[in-house]
């Protein structure tokens, strides 16, 4: 399933804090997020309009880790988006 | 002893206050910034130079604050560069001035219109005729113009009485309100002479909280506060209202002149903006030390709600630069 990116960018504000870091303002809720490079990184491949399979695989490859937790993780990380609005 | 700070630190804030002016059209009797009548504004590229600072520290979000903001001959022009800048534009206005809140709808996030009460209430309290009624245009220009749009209502002990009956009343009549902020009274600027008459205490206080949860469920409107309260006072089902003083943790208050202060009420100048930037200043010893919170009460540092709590307002015992709550000075003994 690939996800709408439209006018994401307008909807959420982010900036890097330390190494693996990153603060994650949705204004329309006032809210601040924490997250890490993977999640900084699934927003960006997103942004690219990868499916979330095609950024399970990365991930996989990338961290060689079993891809039902790579899935799992990104699911729930895609759901917090959507609950704020963002996707 | 075991501290519970956990606070996040973060190489700059996240929000901002930005004083527009010090000036203000109104003389609310519980002022905690005590504007003056100067009617002396900085040139607007003096703020584009701040708003710069602001944006290349990481800031994500401004309100624009005072004395009265809009009374900036510019302020389109501030808020527009603002906007332009890609941050997050909030402001907090007495809605005396209904033109121009229509003219920056467009560039703003939130508004929040400070109304205290009923016209009666509302006049006797700014000490401004009419004022009721050009804020409540004000609120209706926000909210037409789809700006996500709050009442701010300070509480104090002439006001209390009929605070759930108008806050029904703006529920009711101003549908697409998003909610109540309800800021508490702090005792600087021209408070501090008449605490005593205006300050209502913590009971009480819980006791308007349970009223704005009924009132936010039954009318599906946001309910919160506007400064900090140390939430160990706070009835338990009632917390979820208050929201902590993120001052010197997530938050920072500029003046119009680049002072960096702890919020809008302190005093106390940190550095200077056109001396120093934003991460250099929120870095310096003072903000250091601040944010140990070593200077808290026993009773503050051990507490489970510490990171949720930030332990109330700092500036509500009017002891500069920083305090704990005044809420708090009965367990002033184990500081």
């Amino acid at each position: 399933m690939t996800f709408s990116w439209k006018n994401m960018r307008k909807k959420f504000k982010i900036r890097k804090e330390g190494e693996d870091r990153y603060l994650l303002y949705i204004p329309e809720y006032r809210k601040l997020l924490i997250t890490n490079t993977t999640g900084y990184q699934t927003l960006i491949y997103l942004e690219k309009n990868k499916s979330i399979d095609e950024v399970v695989e990365i991930f996989q490859k990338e961290y060689k880790v079993d891809r039902d937790t790579v899935k799992k993780d990104i699911e729930n990380f895609i759901e917090k988006l959507k609950r704020y609005n963002i996707l | 002893m075991k501290n519970k700070n956990k606070v996040p630190k973060l190489k700059t804030p996240v929000f901002a206050n930005l004083d527009i002016t010090s000036s203000c059209n109104q003389k609310c009797i519980f002022c905690a910034v005590s504007p003056n009548r100067d009617y002396n504004f900085r040139k607007t590229e003096h703020f584009f130079r701040i708003i710069d600072e602001l944006y290349n520290s990481g800031i994500f979000e401004m309100t624009l604050f005072g004395g009265e903001p809009l009374l900036h001959p510019e302020i389109e022009k501030i808020c527009k560069y603002a906007y332009d800048s890609d941050l997050e534009v909030n402001i907090v206005t007495n809605g005396t001035l209904p033109d121009k809140c229509d003219k920056i709808s467009r560039y703003l996030n939130t508004a929040g219109v400070s109304i205290h009460g009923f016209k009666k209430t509302h006049d006797k309290i700014v000490n401004f005729r009419n004022s009721y009624e050009r804020a409540l245009k004000s609120l209706k220009t926000f909210i037409e113009n789809g700006v996500n749009t709050s009442v701010c209502y300070t509480l104090i002990n002439q006001n209390y009485e009929e605070a759930p009956e108008f806050i029904k009343y703006i529920f009711e009549n101003y549908e697409d309100v998003s909610g109540c902020v309800l800021d508490r009274f702090v005792p600087k600027g021209f408070g501090v002479k008449k605490r005593k008459e205006l300050e209502v205490g913590i009971e009480k206080i819980n006791a308007m909280l349970d009223v704005l949860d009924s009132l936010s469920k039954e009318y599906k409107k946001g309910v919160t506060t506007g400064d900090g309260l140390p939430l160990c006072l706070i009835r338990e089902d009632l917390r979820y209202i208050v929201q902590p003083c993120q001052a010197g943790v997530l938050f920072t208050s500029v003046t119009e002149d680049g002072d960096i202060k702890l919020c809008p009420a302190s005093r106390t100048v940190v550095g200077n903006l056109f001396v120093n930037s934003l991460e250099e200043i929120w870095n310096n010893e003072w903000y250091t030390k601040y944010r140990s919170f070593e200077w808290l009460p026993k009773r503050c540092k051990e507490c489970d709600l510490f990171n949720v709590c930030y332990a109330g307002c700092k500036v509500s015992r009017n002891v500069e630069p920083y305090s704990y709550d005044i809420f708090l000075e009965k367990y002033e003994e184990e500081v």
